[in-house]
């Protein structure tokens, strides 16, 4: 029972937002006015509008990593650490994942508006915000943490470990037709869209490579950082190594410009034994921001440290001298040195490519889907592999659930959409939604707080339409049928 | 709407049925924050020792006799000198003797008319005529007694004879009376060689003074011929015969001499000023025992590693060198008697003694050396200069004492074929320079350790200490080895005092070389048991300890080195309490 009101309390918290969201589960919702997001092919059934500031709010906070990954019940009754000799490793790299993430995403439209000209164009004006960051953890780092040393040499290779954070603004400019004339059942849609840049953040390990034998301990690390926009400037030591940034909020703005594009296809077979099988396949995000030189921070640092032991052990070693170095030594690896001179700067924004197959049955009134994506972060490339189900009882309602192999393992897709042919439409789901809770209760809380065991994850889209009426060829064709 | 939300109760009925819950406490009591980490091979290097060579567990630089020679090889060397100088005149002394003084009997004499005279030109003359003799009591008994062996002669200084004769008459005696005095002396006396002496006869001739006293011309006696063996008599008695007395007048001063009654007292003596017969050389045979050279060698600063408890050295052919220079014309025989002191008390078991002659000088103003070889087998390369003396020394040094005495003793060659010669003036110079010298060599006997304290400080003394009061540790890494001997590396713990803990010494013996001296690799896998003290651990120490075993012999080189890769194991890592940071 306590499940159900925790499930039905999260629902709840996230229905209070009348909102229109961007959803991977969305992307076989028939009547969505948000699948064109993914694909730029997509259409809805009919024009809509964006209610202003609220039209979409695509918020996802979390990791794919949970509570249960790191603490353990012991035999002693006790809660113990993933570092507590109880905890076997195998138990432990069980549920880690050799790209784990912590991050935030913001997608935060601040008006769209989507409408057909004649009967198959569809066009979409959206103006919004687009914040995204991430935490890379390798999985190889989490094995460090539990292994150790487990042979003689025992060596690791950590990739891919930083933070890239994003933020710039959006203006976009998106058509869709179909080609009936052509090929019945194909539409091929493009979206052009302007970019302000605010922020662009990365820091990375490129490469940390650890050996650690009986005849040393060594590692060589490669990172890198660049800091792109404004109010941020950094803080370097006599050295020349950075200690720190100013951050001036006066200065905040944009920091440069650039452009990405959307396209995408999709074909439906109209006729058949496929009948109602639709193929799709789209990129977004293809683009671009260019910031000034004034604006932009290269960092890197590139070290190489070895531990061979003392030499010359005897009674004048100084152990404590010796272990303080090695600690200088270890932080230095990590010590960035700001590059002497850059001019203008081009980071490449987060491109995502999907590619999806649904089938609809039940007079289009159900499908079923699986939908590829992946995700070119500049720190991390996830993907992920989405089952979706869809049903729409009528044409106004939809309601999909979704089931995402790759990033999580026990979390459920969900979505709910109300779109109707006029008026206000609302749209709210989350493409993770951890099922797996465990009850907390600490010394500080009267209560038991319900976490997410395996993914310590909070995922919402949510927005809110005004719909136009018109008609949508597919949806009508089908219906008719 | 009734459809919507039995969809929304199908979606919530859907999530319940897959959802599931557990419960989990962080209160403080429920919390274990204890994590292990490190892996279950958790090693630390330590990293290397130096590369400890045989200078190294000898410390060279603290041990001011220890050396290396042309070819590295390792070797302690003692030294110590000695100069002692002998008056030869208080042995000269005792062949004194005390002179010849003897008053002839009185003579008396009626001066004859001249037709009984013998005539001369110008001169009358006219002799006692007498016959006496002499008898001289010698006595060498008193230095026979202090060693006096025998006596082939002795050489006299400023010793005389030199008779006197004292006339009285009842007349006025003529001036210019002369006499002559002749005196046959023993023969194996040798006076100077003079007009007055014809073989053992000596005429002295005088003028009468104003006194009327007659003075002879003193006749040196310069030796006396004694050859007297052992088996002789030391007393003696040498006669000497005085054969006439004669006159000489001038004529002209006989005439109213004539007729009167002459009185006549005649000495004979033989002596030096004082009375005596003092040798000046000697030459025979004496029986001394000279002063003994006492000398005492302070092995000072000598660090614990050579002189420590358990600490015992071999030697590959000691030897000592030993040169002595004397000017002495007595063949004196050497006996040296070394004898190790530790803590104050002599070492008799490891005493040394040996003998040799000391080198003869027939000439006091010359010195001569000799040098001597001292060991317990003549080595085949030894310096034609050297003579070889057999003596046991290698146990004298197996460990090293606070002081070294060394008692020489110098004693006369009664039997030896040379004469002995006494110069009474003479100072007899001893000087002697003694080189103990053992190379260092690698012997049943021999241990030698060598420590490598190492203060682990607070931070590693932490985390030995708490590894160690959970788990085994393990001492790890591997040693090279080029030392020809096998070598007990053993490792044990020190508290902030320096002293022992209590915790068992893991020990590992390391391999000896091969023969040709190539490196040999020894894993090092020593365990070190868990411990409930192991919290007073200050300091880590290694202790190397050569240990020769059947390489006896082979000598220590700087050619050999050890050098030991270290690391400190964890196996099952190192396990904290975040707790208690909390």
């Amino acid at each position: 029972m306590k499940k159900l009101i925790y499930l039905s309390l999260v629902l709840l918290m996230a229905a209070a937002v009348e909102s229109q969201a961007q959803s991977r589960t969305s992307y076989f919702v028939r009547n969505s006015t948000q699948s064109h997001e993914f694909n730029a092919s997509f259409a809805p059934q009919h024009g809509y509008m964006g209610f202003p500031l609220l039209s979409n709010i695509d918020f996802q906070l979390g990791s794919n990593l949970g509570l249960g990954n790191f603490l353990y019940p012991l035999s002693n009754g006790k809660t113990g650490l993933w570092m507590n000799s109880e905890v076997t490793t195998e138990q432990f790299m069980s549920g880690i994942r050799e790209n784990n993430t912590l991050g935030m995403k913001l997608n935060y439209r601040l008006l769209d508006v989507g409408f057909y000209t004649g009967r198959s164009s569809f066009w979409t004006v959206s103006v919004g915000l687009k914040t995204d960051i991430d935490f890379s953890l390798p999985g190889e780092l989490f094995r460090f943490t539990k292994v150790g040393m487990s042979e003689n040499p025992t060596v690791y290779n950590i990739k891919n470990l930083g933070i890239a954070g994003e933020v710039f603004g959006q203006v976009s400019l998106g058509y869709s037709r179909g080609f009936e004339g052509v090929l019945r059942g194909l539409r091929v849609g493009a979206k052009a869209n302007l970019l302000v840049g605010l922020a662009d953040i990365h820091a990375q390990v490129d490469n940390l490579n650890l050996y650690l034998g009986t005849d040393r301990w060594s590692a060589s690390s490669k990172a890198s950082a660049y800091i792109y926009g404004t109010g941020i400037s950094p803080v370097l030591d006599d050295e020349g190594y950075l200690s720190g940034f100013n951050f001036n909020p006066q200065e905040l703005g944009i920091g440069g410009y650039g452009a990405s594009f959307d396209i995408g296809a999709s074909y439906r077979f109209e006729r058949g034994p496929l009948k109602g099988l639709r193929l799709s396949a789209s990129v977004t995000d293809l683009g671009f921001v260019t910031w000034t030189g004034e604006n932009s921070i290269m960092l890197t640092a590139e070290q190489d440290f070895t531990y061979q032991g003392i030499e010359q052990l005897g009674p004048e070693t100084d152990f404590e001298s010796v272990i303080s170095d090695m600690e200088e030594e270890l932080v230095s690896m990590f010590s960035f040195r700001q590059t002497t001179s850059v001019g203008s700067q081009t980071s490449m924004i987060t491109a995502t490519m999907y590619a999806g197959v649904d089938y609809s049955f039940l007079r289009d009134k159900m499908n079923v889907g699986l939908l590829y994506s992946r995700r070119f972060g500049s720190i991390l490339v996830e993907d992920e592999l989405t089952l979706a189900w869809n049903w729409a009882p009528t044409r106004a309602f939809d309601i999909a659930l979704s089931y995402s192999l790759m990033k999580t393992h026990s979390t459920l897709g969900w979505l709910i959409t109300l779109n109707p042919r006029r008026g206000v439409g609302i749209f709210i789901g989350s493409d993770f939604t951890p099922l797996n809770y465990v009850n907390v209760t600490t010394d500080q809380l009267p209560f038991k707080l319900p976490v997410p065991k395996n993914e310590l994850i909070f995922d919402v889209h949510c927005g809110v339409t005004i719909s136009f009426g018109g008609s949508n060829s597919r949806y009508e064709s089908t219906f008719n049928d | 709407m009734q459809k919507l939300f039995l969809v929304l109760a199908g979606v919530v009925t859907l999530a319940s049925l897959t959802a599931c819950t557990s419960e989990m406490s962080l209160n403080k009591e429920d919390l274990d924050l204890s994590i292990t980490v490190g892996g279950d091979s958790l090693s630390l290097p330590l990293g290397f020792t130096d590369s400890l060579t045989i200078e190294d567990f000898l410390n060279t630089d603290s041990v001011d006799f220890l050396f290396k020679d042309e070819n590295g090889n390792y070797y302690l060397e003692i030294s110590t000198s000695f100069d002692q100088t002998f008056p030869v005149s208080q042995y000269a002394d005792q062949m004194s003797v005390p002179g010849l003084s003897r008053q002839l009997a009185e003579k008396h004499l009626s001066i004859p008319d001249l037709g009984s005279l013998a005539m001369r030109t110008g001169t009358m003359s006219f002799d006692l005529n007498m016959e006496e003799e002499i008898a001289y009591e010698v006595s060498f008994q008193e230095a026979k007694d202090s060693g006096l062996v025998s006596i082939k002669y002795l050489k006299l200084r400023d010793t005389y004879m030199s008779p006197e004769v004292h006339l009285t008459s009842t007349k006025t005696l003529p001036e210019g009376l002369t006499v002559e005095l002749e005196v046959e002396v023993p023969s194996h006396y040798d006076f100077e060689e003079s007009e007055f002496v014809q073989g053992d006869l000596i005429t002295f001739s005088g003028v009468m003074d104003a006194n009327e006293d007659v003075v002879f011309n003193p006749v040196h006696l310069e030796q006396i011929n004694l050859n007297l063996g052992i088996e002789d008599a030391f007393e003696f008695v040498d006669t000497f015969k005085v054969h006439n007395i004669i006159f000489t007048v001038d004529e002209n001063a006989f005439e109213q001499f004539m007729g009167s009654d002459l009185t006549i007292r005649a000495y004979v003596n033989l002596s030096s000023d004082d009375g005596r017969l003092h040798a000046d050389t000697f030459c025979g045979k004496v029986d001394l025992e000279l002063p003994a050279i006492e000398e005492s060698i302070e092995l000072t600063g000598i660090p614990d590693i050579l002189k420590g408890e358990g600490v015992s050295l071999d030697f590959a052919n000691p030897h000592a060198r030993l040169t002595m220079t004397t000017n002495a014309g007595v063949p004196v025989m050497i006996n040296a008697h070394v004898l190790p002191y530790s803590n104050g008390v002599a070492d008799r078991d490891r005493a040394v003694a040996f003998s040799m002659a000391a080198p003869f000088s027939a000439d006091w103003t010359v010195s001569n050396s000799i040098y001597y070889w001292l060991s317990e087998e003549q080595p085949a390369d030894m310096s034609s200069e050297y003579t070889w003396v057999e003596a046991d020394i290698s146990s004298l040094l197996q460990s090293i004492p606070d002081n070294i005495s060394m008692n020489i003793g110098l004693h006369s060659i009664v039997d030896s074929p040379e004469d002995h010669i006494l110069y009474r003036d003479a100072d007899y110079h001893f000087t002697g320079d003694v080189k103990f010298n053992m190379p260092i060599a690698l012997g049943q006997e021999f241990h030698l350790p060598v420590r490598d304290t190492l203060e682990i400080g607070p931070d590693v003394a932490d985390v030995l200490a708490q590894s160690l009061s959970v788990t085994d540790i393990v001492i790890g890494g591997q040693v090279n080895s080029s030392f020809p001997v096998s070598i007990n590396l053993k490792a044990y713990f020190l508290d902030a005092a320096y002293n022992v803990l209590d915790i068992p010494a893991v020990q590992q013996t390391i391999e000896s070389a091969s023969a040709d001296g190539e490196t040999v690799t020894t894993p090092l896998n020593m365990l070190v048991s868990r411990t409930d003290i192991a919290g007073s651990i200050a300091y880590l120490v290694f202790a190397f300890e050569l240990n020769p075993g059947d390489a006896a012999g082979v000598a220590l080189s700087d050619d050999s080195m050890i050098q030991a890769e270290i690391f400190l194991q964890v196996p099952g890592g190192l396990t904290f309490d975040l707790g208690e940071n909390f």
